[in-house]
């Protein structure tokens, strides 16, 4: 019965106020008819009933406090109340709800990005126990490279004591022979016989590999596709899911097939990976993701090799061992290799372990962590707008809550309906706002930089959804808690004693101008933020590549060394790929290279001047890249002393180089570098003379932001031929590179080549911006909206106190102040708050910017021109918020507004 | 020491009136109190209707509306259970306050 009444209550509660009237109303009619039966006059009999009561209202509101139901009834009908309020103002309800909506629409997306990337767990067994191995050449300033197998042989067998397992990956295209003559390209990864077992991966079909499948061949396997075909025992391969469904239809009669590579070793499948598995390196590792194929290592001890650097190591660490012990160890290691080996000494060798994540994650979180930043406090600047909105609204019905304040409502009352309201606000900002995430998490897959791990992890699951139910209730309570203070407390007297229409106004001043400095403290440190990342991306534009984009192409073309088995053979298939490549209409220049700039690949030797003869530990590191005749002038670099290869310069036996200026610089100093010699390490392990015939303008190869090392360039040729696999074509006019004819025309010099990557070479600089672009328009949409946010909540507070002014406004007119002045009042009130705020911003952003100085390119943190030039923007800003306020004021009629009073 | 407070006490006399008259409304209770008290104490007629309001939220007591002998509408309260067991407690906590108070008053 009891329950029911509560639950009827909720539903009634004019039914129930009328019970407690009629419950008092009969208690006074017996009182007064027992006084009357008592002798008294009627009326008298009724007044004393009456007055034992007390005020009748109080009696009321403090019988109806009793029922608990009713209270749950009081915020049912809060909500109504709140809702026919907001549709009564749906200005005031429409900014709002807007500004919430973008405020958590924003930080929701950034938080999309932060849960994929930096906090769902790796999908392996216990992933916090996985470690990964990089090693650095600090002197070289070369960081994160792979191993070389005798460096990981000793870093396994040196840290055995923490680690349980420590396998090693690395991986590389191939080409596998289609039925029709053709070749496909796939990717391999070559693991280390554990390393399923480390990564706690098991094979859903036939078997894992065993130790026996990892057993070192006598000649130890040079990387991929180029192995001969002579080794023994057979190399033993597993297949993932996709690829084996792919291929094999899913057929399980694949175990113990042999499959064949196009110019590779053949391999033996003897099992299959589950669906999805992945290989999380950061991408510039150059790791690929999803390889098709994988095979086990018959990783030997190959000492003489330690610069042949491939092998990613990745180690479970044992239970109870921290990674600082893991680090001391391999620390030794390290310095035991620096003692021993005196390339690694000079070159600064030292290996890094890293939790598996964080080494995933080490370059973009500090980018990833500003962009949530920022993402919270648009937040914070849309809850400070709608708190100021309320505030506006709160002070106009102040006298209303002073005088039901009097008639003896609690604090909460008062407080209640504005909390209601608030969440009532948060929740429908919230449900926009996640519409608004879901939409730019689409835009963000699309604008995402390349070298964002795990972006296809971004999407809106439960986490997201709950960061955005948690930025709802947080900004509900934010923005509700200024209004609901000063509502709590209102001063019944001042409130009563004003005569005007908006007596409260003035009291809430204080609290809406200092919500205002907040707000245009926070959106100024946004717009600090946005500059600064607008001056680095105009320093990129502004960077040479020290080659011409214009119009240029790229593609990869595999196959050439693993087709052509002699010097002869491959030149003769580099020579025959260029001449086909030329016939394209419209191509004015081809040429090839390895690696090629802004691709993310280098390759580094060793070289010296003639005192490293006698001094080994004179050799220096560069990078190289393998060029084919013609390259400087097909890429538009510039020489700058002596000559570019010929074709002359092309055949075995020429031992001819081009340097950098870099290089040059660095070798010879002021002197002319053409017809001098440098020793260089390469082809043998002893070091050989080659001869400088040029100089060229160095080119960016790894970053547009760094200028990055020194380059040497080799013919083709001195490398036996073939071993260029990046082409470029440079179409003249405006032709448009056509694809098809590009393939067909690979296709025309041997099927079995294959055609990837395919690319502009404005893309290629394209991409190398990317980071800073993708950082740089999310900063300035986000700087955008809060500038936006802040002039409004400027523009409010103006006009508020333009009205609540409007008296005073009439005196001074009165006593002769000039419209102008009046207009200078206000806009000077405006001004007064934006220096505030932007005071604030300054000190807050100095701080903070420091935070993002790796976001950024040829611009300092406190680049004086981006504070100066943000200062004088967000002024204007202030400006054109407080124009229209004050033309209001500086239009007002004295005598109209002195009568209102 | 916590229940024995004043409003405690008005609980009492609400629950000890209604033990003892089977089901009153508000207005008898008032009366009841005072003719059974010699006219001592006096319930404050603003004081007793959220006193009866909060009992009945407690489960405490339990109203329905009836006629009056004087065929008036009146509402008249009945205890619970829950409200005899209350009474129960609320009577051992006023003897120990009593108790209490008298141990104080006699001490010299």
């Amino acid at each position: 019965m009891s329950l029911f009444r509560r639950v009827s209550n909720l539903f009634f509660r004019a039914h129930v106020e009328q019970e407690i009237d009629a419950e008092l109303r009969s208690h006074i009619e017996m009182r007064t008819a027992d006084n009357i039966a008592a002798g008294m006059f009627p009326e008298e009999a009724r007044r004393d009933a009456m007055i034992r009561f007390g005020n009748p209202s109080v009696m009321k509101e403090r019988v109806a406090e009793m029922d608990a139901a009713l209270s749950l009834n009081n915020i049912w009908a809060d909500m109504e109340f709140s809702l026919r309020q907001l549709r009564k103002n749906p200005g005031f309800t429409i900014a709002a709800i807007l500004t919430l909506a973008l405020g958590i629409g924003a930080s929701t997306a950034v938080f999309s990005v932060v849960n994929a990337v930096l906090l769902r767990p790796l999908p392996y067994m216990d992933p916090d126990r996985l470690v990964i191995g990089s090693m650095d050449l600090r002197v070289r300033n070369v960081h994160d490279l792979p191993f070389s197998s005798a460096d990981f042989i000793d870093l396994r067998n040196g840290t055995k004591a923490f680690f349980q397992d420590f396998a090693g990956v690395f991986t590389g295209p191939a080409l596998v022979p289609r039925g029709d003559g053709t070749s496909e390209q796939i990717h391999w990864a070559v693991a280390t016989t554990n390393f399923f077992r480390v990564a706690g991966a098991r094979v859903v079909l036939g078997r894992d590999f065993t130790e026996q499948d990892g057993i070192p061949e006598p000649p130890a396997p040079p990387p991929g596709a180029q192995t001969s075909e002579a080794a023994a025992p057979p190399t033993v391969a597993i297949l993932s899911y996709e690829y084996f469904q792919r291929r094999y239809g899913g057929d399980a009669n694949v175990l113990g097939r042999t499959m064949r590579t196009t110019g590779g070793p053949a391999m033996v499948v003897v099992g299959v990976l589950p669906a999805r598995f992945r290989l999380y390196f950061p991408p510039d590792a150059n790791v690929e993701i999803a390889p098709d194929v994988w095979i086990a290592d018959r990783l030997s001890y190959d000492a003489s090799n330690r610069l042949a650097f491939s092998i990613r190591p990745v180690g479970r660490l044992k239970d109870g061992a921290s990674l600082e012990q893991a680090q001391a160890g391999a620390n030794q290691v390290a310095a035991e290799a620096r003692k021993n080996f005196p390339v690694q000494r000079t070159a600064g060798y030292s290996i890094r372990l890293e939790p598996m994540r964080q080494h995933l994650v080490a370059e973009v979180r500090p980018a990833i962590l500003a962009l949530m930043g920022s993402g919270i406090f648009l937040l914070l600047i849309a809850c400070a707008n709608v708190a100021n909105l309320l505030l506006v609204r709160a002070s106009l019905r102040e006298r209303e809550l002073a005088m039901r304040a009097a008639l003896g409502a609690g604090a909460w009352r008062l407080i209640r309906p504005i909390v209601v309201e608030a969440f009532l606000l948060a929740a429908i900002g919230t449900l926009l706002g996640l519409a608004l995430a879901w939409a730019g998490i689409r835009e963000l897959h699309a604008l995402a930089p390349a070298n964002l791990p795990r972006l296809d992890g971004i999407r809106m699951d439960a986490f997201v959804l709950g960061f955005a139910a948690l930025a709802g209730v947080a900004t509900a309570v934010i923005f509700s808690l200024a209004p609901a203070w000063r509502a709590s407390r209102p001063t019944l007297i001042n409130a009563l004693r004003c005569s005007t229409g908006t007596p409260g106004l003035a009291g809430g001043r204080r609290l809406r101008n200092l919500v205002v400095i907040a707000e245009v403290a926070l959106s100024f440190m946004l717009l600090i933020g946005s500059g600064l990342m607008f001056r680095s991306f105009l320093q990129l534009q502004r960077v040479d590549p020290g080659f011409d984009a214009h119009r240029l192409f790229t593609f990869q073309v595999l196959g050439v060394g693993a087709i052509g088995k002699t010097p002869e053979a491959r030149a003769n298939l580099v020579d025959a790929i260029e001449r086909h490549l030329r016939a394209i209409p419209g191509v004015q220049n081809v040429t090839a290279s390895y690696p090629f700039p802004l691709t993310g690949d280098f390759n580094a030797i060793r070289w010296g001047t003639a005192e490293a003869l006698s001094d080994p530990s004179k050799f220096q590191a560069t990078d190289y890249q393998i060029v084919l005749p013609g390259y400087f002038e097909a890429m538009r670099t510039s020489l700058l002393a002596g000559r570019t290869f010929t074709e002359n310069d092309n055949l075995a036996g020429r031992n001819y180089v081009i340097i950098d200026d870099l290089l040059a610089k660095k070798a010879f100093g002021g002197e002319s570098a053409v017809g001098k010699r440098i020793l260089i390490r390469i082809r043998t392990p002893e070091p050989e003379w080659v001869e400088v015939i040029g100089v060229v303008e160095h080119q960016h190869t790894t970053s547009l932001a760094e200028r990055g090392r020194e380059e040497v360039y080799f013919a083709d040729g001195f490398f036996g031929s073939g071993r260029v696999r990046s082409w470029a074509m440079r179409m003249a006019g405006d032709t448009v590179s056509d694809d098809n004819l590009v393939h067909r025309a690979i296709k025309d010099v041997n099927p079995n080549l294959v055609v990837n990557e395919m690319e502009s070479g404005e893309a290629l600089v394209d991409s190398a911006e990317d980071s800073t672009r993708f950082s740089l328009l999310l900063l300035a949409i986000f700087a955008a909206i809060a500038g936006l946010l802040a002039g409004v909540g400027l523009y409010g507070v103006l006009s508020t106190a333009v009205r609540q002014r409007a008296s005073e406004i009439g005196v001074r007119m009165a006593l002769g102040a000039r419209r102008e002045n009046i207009f200078a009042l206000v806009v000077g009130q405006g001004l007064l708050l934006s220096a505030l705020g932007i005071t604030a911003g300054i000190i807050a952003a100095l701080v903070l910017t420091r935070l993002m100085s790796n976001m950024l390119v040829g611009v300092k943190p406190s680049d004086p021109a981006t504070f100066a030039g943000m200062t004088l923007a967000f002024f204007i800003i202030a400006v054109l918020a407080s124009y229209l306020p004050a033309r209001r004021a500086a239009a007002l009629d004295p005598m109209t507004s002195l009568r209102e009073q | 020491m916590g229940k024995n407070d004043l409003q405690g006490t008005l609980d009492l006399l609400v629950l000890k009136t209604l033990s003892q008259t089977g089901s009153l409304h508000g207005y008898g209770i008032v009366l009841h109190i005072q003719r059974a008290s010699d006219e001592l104490l006096h319930v404050e007629e603003g004081s007793l209707y959220p006193a009866l309001h909060r009992m009945e939220q407690s489960g405490w007591i339990h109203s329905e509306w009836a006629s009056t002998e004087t065929n008036r509408k009146a509402k008249y309260y009945k205890l619970t259970a829950a409200g005899k067991k209350q009474l129960q407690e609320a009577e051992k906590n006023f003897e120990q306050l009593v108790k209490g108070v008298r141990a104080i008053l006699r001490y010299a």
